[in-house]
């Protein structure tokens, strides 16, 4: 990989090599071998070593700065002793959320030394030069680096991005029935509330308020109150999210925001409920009106 | 003739908000097996408060209201539920059949509540209801039906479980002079075949129909 | 129209309630099935993967594989290599359609066929492939066509190619909608690929007396470089990281009972109230209390039976729907199913939206009936 690694650095601007060992995470990255497990060497414990540990799982095991803790890359490896140089904190990846092993940063010769894999990398980034076609660049550069694949950086994010996107549309369809139930209940509360007041609009279309002022009435009350409730509504769903974000948040000690109330959601969500509330009004008002007044006065 | 029903010196007050009303104030009265007796007087007189209770629907805060000799003030509020269903007959003014029931279902409630089988309950309220004239409008529900009939279904659903004791509030103050006058024609039939009746209402006529009369004025009772 | 529009309230309510039940359980009893339905009880894959995660693998497994079975309890040892190939239908004097795709190349042990069911003509033999029936179609290839594999990569084919045939088709199980494999001889693929002594996963099958997990922590006492894990082990796995649809289940199913409950609530205390003159007179009359009531309570139970009886129907046709969503989820395997159909679910959101329904009809019928008779006249009688 040192070669290839090397080739590479030539050709474009320049490479970022990184190996992991087993007893670490592994990352994600533009050029990578077929396999992942690590062929191990000759071991040796690096002198003057020092790492880098996340800062969730340092608070958990309670590692800080200055600690000095054993590292070892296979279960029957010899430990190594290591300076903690100091705690990070972990870009919030999506991809890596449901990762359970923390991660320690070394420097690239001391994992390799640690791990007995001296002059090999997993993978390593490459930043291209401007101008220079990402696809093209990947196509040209694979030939030369047998036994490893090269990813575009965009595709390992649309990778990382599919289940978000499936997770989405399956929001948006539970937001639409959920919009259906919304609609039919409000509908129904509608029909309730025009019954309930049959015989005073009965004794309004007698005394000659015309037709058209009550449904505007009954039409305007239906929206106000879906306007109300799309208000309270979406009180609740501010509320939600910010109790969703503080529990996936705590759950995954992740700055990773799980839930966001745009305001274009704000719009839609208003927008929809006062729709909805417009469609049961007309809905309610056209079955007062079609009933003889005298008959819904009952006599 | 023997003693359904009396109401000794009753008295009965209803908490309206902050404000205590006394509705009845030492009415007393007495009703015999065979009587046809209407209770008059002004709105808000206690005439609908002492019907209550004299068939146990309401219990006196003070006095005692005796019916068949059991003190209707020391039974529990199911005792007395169940006493009605045997003994007393109910008509409301505004009817309170059920919408969603046939005339004839609506007479065999009160008989399937007292757990009279199927058979022949459906026999019983259909022979109640050709009674009060209405065999040909077994199947039809209240609202295919006019003011009138639709009494005329809730005086047979009072007669259904044949009781000792009819009461009427109003009876006809929702329908019209004819129709009030064939109600009136119904009671006195139903009484001269032995029905006990008390009636209370504001129609002249009614009460002019009934064999005996007293008058609620403030709550007590004049004869 | 009310009791219309409750029914269709209470049916859509239910049907997403079903449909969360359904998918609480569903994937975690679906994969189980699935993984159980291969006979073998125990994965090894390569140190902090699941088989199919990455395409990581075992080197060195000529070794390992005498010390696994070497393991006491160990039955049938089936070493399985997954990589990226690419295909191409080899035909006629041209020499080759020109189309390539890029698929999963499966090498297994002669023999083993747990990964797949023949769809048509028979396993692979030396030299040969099966094919997925999806891809086979697709390719308009079948028994007796020759094709040309080569290892592929997300820009091309590298490395060397070989010219095969097409022993048959089939389907393989654990295909995700992405992947329609074909399957070799290990060596073969081993061969094509220069992984000589490496495979992805391995499936261990325990002897017949022999506990699953006194086998598992055996082998990973002499194999600690990989992964030894129970099915219920890669179960939990999965589970664990779709946490997130069982959590969205038991939120959004107990929305959903809620509305159900709080729209019969509503609709019963309406009517309730509309009739209070009738429950007056009833009461009146002498019906006991706890029969007006019972009525009364059981017309909530009718709408939440009628509209929870629809809701059930709508509940499967939303699964399918949502299913059809979810299954785009990347690297999950086809046969995999987020809401299974399963009575027990259907039959809990039936029962509970009827419960729910019932008690949430009971409240206003106690409240109406548990006033003084005499009061409700006052207030029905002019």
């Amino acid at each position: 990989m040192r070669l290839a690694a090397a080739l590479v650095a030539g050709l474009f601007h320049f490479a970022v090599p990184v190996v992991a060992a087993s007893s670490v995470g592994g990352e994600t990255g533009s050029v990578h071998p077929d396999g992942g497990m690590p062929q191990q060497g000759r071991v040796s414990c690096p002198d003057d070593l020092q790492v880098l540990v996340e800062r969730p799982y340092a608070a958990r095991a309670g590692i800080e700065a200055g600690s000095t803790i054993r590292l070892r890359s296979a279960p029957d490896a010899e430990p190594c002793p290591a300076l903690v140089a100091g705690l990070f904190e972990p870009q919030a990846d999506p991809s890596k959320l449901m990762g359970t092993r923390p991660r320690v940063l070394f420097h690239l010769p001391h994992l390799q030394a640690l791990a007995g894999r001296e002059g090999e990398v997993d993978y390593f980034t490459v930043q291209l030069r401007p101008g220079v076609d990402a696809a093209t660049a990947a196509r040209d550069m694979e030939p030369l680096l047998v036994g490893t694949q090269v990813w575009r950086a965009a595709d390992v994010v649309d990778r990382a991005s599919t289940t978000f996107r499936v997770v989405s549309r399956f929001h948006a369809a539970i937001a639409g029935i959920t919009l259906v139930a919304g609609g039919v209940f409000l509908a129904c509360i509608m029909v309730l509330k025009v019954q309930e007041r049959r015989a005073a609009v009965a004794a309004a279309r007698l005394a000659g308020i015309p037709r058209r002022i009550l449904m505007g009435w009954t039409v305007a009350e239906a929206a106000l109150l879906s306007a109300l409730g799309g208000v309270a509504g979406l009180g609740v769903g501010f509320a939600a999210s910010a109790a969703v974000n503080a529990y996936y948040q705590r759950a995954y000690d992740t700055a990773l925001v799980f839930s966001i109330v745009t305001g274009e959601m704000v719009v839609q969500g208003f927008v929809l409920a006062v729709v909805l509330g417009l469609g049961a009004g007309v809905v309610a008002g056209a079955r007062l009106f079609a009933t003889d007044p005298l008959e819904q006065l009952g006599r | 003739m023997s003693i359904i029903v009396t109401a000794r010196d009753v008295t009965r007050d209803y908490q309206r908000g902050r404000t205590r009303v006394r509705a009845l104030r030492g009415a007393t009265v007495e009703v015999r097996r065979g009587d046809f007796l209407a209770v008059t007087g002004p709105s808000g007189s206690g005439k609908s408060t002492l019907l209550h209770l004299l068939g146990g629907v309401d219990v006196a805060t003070s006095g005692e209201v005796s019916f068949l000799g059991e003190d209707l003030g020391r039974l529990s509020v199911e005792a007395r539920a169940a006493l009605r269903l045997r003994e007393v007959g109910l008509v409301f003014q505004r009817f309170h059949l059920l919408p969603m029931l046939t005339a004839i279902e609506n007479v065999e409630l009160p008989l399937a509540a007292a757990r009279v089988p199927r058979r022949e309950r459906r026999d019983r309220a259909a022979a109640v209801l050709e009674r009060v004239g209405l065999a040909d409008r077994l199947r039809h529900r209240p609202s295919q039906l006019s003011g009138g009939q639709c009494q005329r279904v809730a005086i047979a659903r009072a007669l259904a479980n044949d009781p000792a004791l009819v009461l009427a509030d109003e009876p006809t103050g929702e329908l019209d002079r004819a129709t009030s006058r064939r109600v009136l024609t119904l009671f006195q039939e139903l009484n001269a075949s032995g029905t006990t009746l008390v009636v209370a209402t504001h129609d002249l006529e009614l009460a002019a129909g009934a064999t005996r009369r007293i008058e609620v004025v403030d709550g007590s009772t004049r004869p | 129209m009310r009791t219309v529009l409750t029914v269709a309230g209470v049916a859509v309510s239910t049907a997403m309630l079903a449909d969360m039940l359904m998918l609480g359980g569903g994937i975690q009893q679906s994969f189980g099935e699935l993984l159980e339905s291969r006979g073998y009880e125990l994965r090894v894959s390569p140190k902090g993967t699941l088989p199919f995660d990455t395409e990581a693998t075992i080197p060195g497994w000529g070794t390992l594989r005498d010390s696994v079975e070497g393991v006491v309890g160990v039955g049938r040892v089936a070493p399985v290599l997954a990589m990226s190939v690419s295909a191409e239908l080899e035909g006629g004097e041209a020499g080759g359609s020109g189309d390539v795709t890029r698929t999963l190349g499966l090498g297994l042990d002669a023999g083993n066929r747990s990964l797949y069911e023949v769809v048509e003509g028979d396993g692979p033999g030396v030299g040969e492939v099966l094919v997925d029936a999806r891809l086979a179609e697709a390719l308009e290839v079948g028994p007796g066509s020759r094709m040309r594999l080569g290892i592929a990569s997300e820009f091309g084919t590298w490395g060397r190619s070989a010219s095969v045939r097409v022993s048959g088709t089939g389907d393989f199980v654990f295909a995700t909608a992405r992947d329609m494999p074909v399957a070799m001889p290990l060596a073969d693929l081993q061969a094509l690929s220069g992984k000589e002594d490496e495979v992805s996963f391995a499936m261990i099958r325990v002897g017949a007396d022999a506990d699953p997990e006194a086998v598992r922590a055996g082998i990973a006492g002499v194999a600690d470089r990989v992964e030894v894990v129970t099915l219920a082990g890669i179960s939990d796995k999965l589970d664990e990281r779709l946490s997130y649809f069982r959590q969205v289940a038991v939120i959004l199913g107990s929305v959903s009972l809620f509305v159900a409950a709080l729209l019969i609530g509503t609709i019963t205390a309406v009517s309730v109230s509309e009739r209070l003159g009738v429950i007056a007179a009833v009461r009146a009359i002498g019906v006991a209390r706890r029969r007006v009531v019972g009525d009364l309570a059981a017309e909530s139970v009718v709408l939440a039976t009628v509209g929870g009886g629809i809701g059930i129907g709508l509940a499967v046709v939303v699964a399918g729907y949502l299913e059809t969503i979810l299954a785009g989820l990347p690297g999950l395997p086809v046969a995999v199913r987020f809401f299974v159909l399963r009575p027990e679910s259907l039959a809990t959101a039936y029962g509970l939206v009827i419960v729910s329904g019932g008690v949430a009809g009971l409240v206003p019928a106690m409240r109406a009936t548990g006033r003084e008779v005499t009061e409700l006249l006052h207030r029905e009688e002019p």
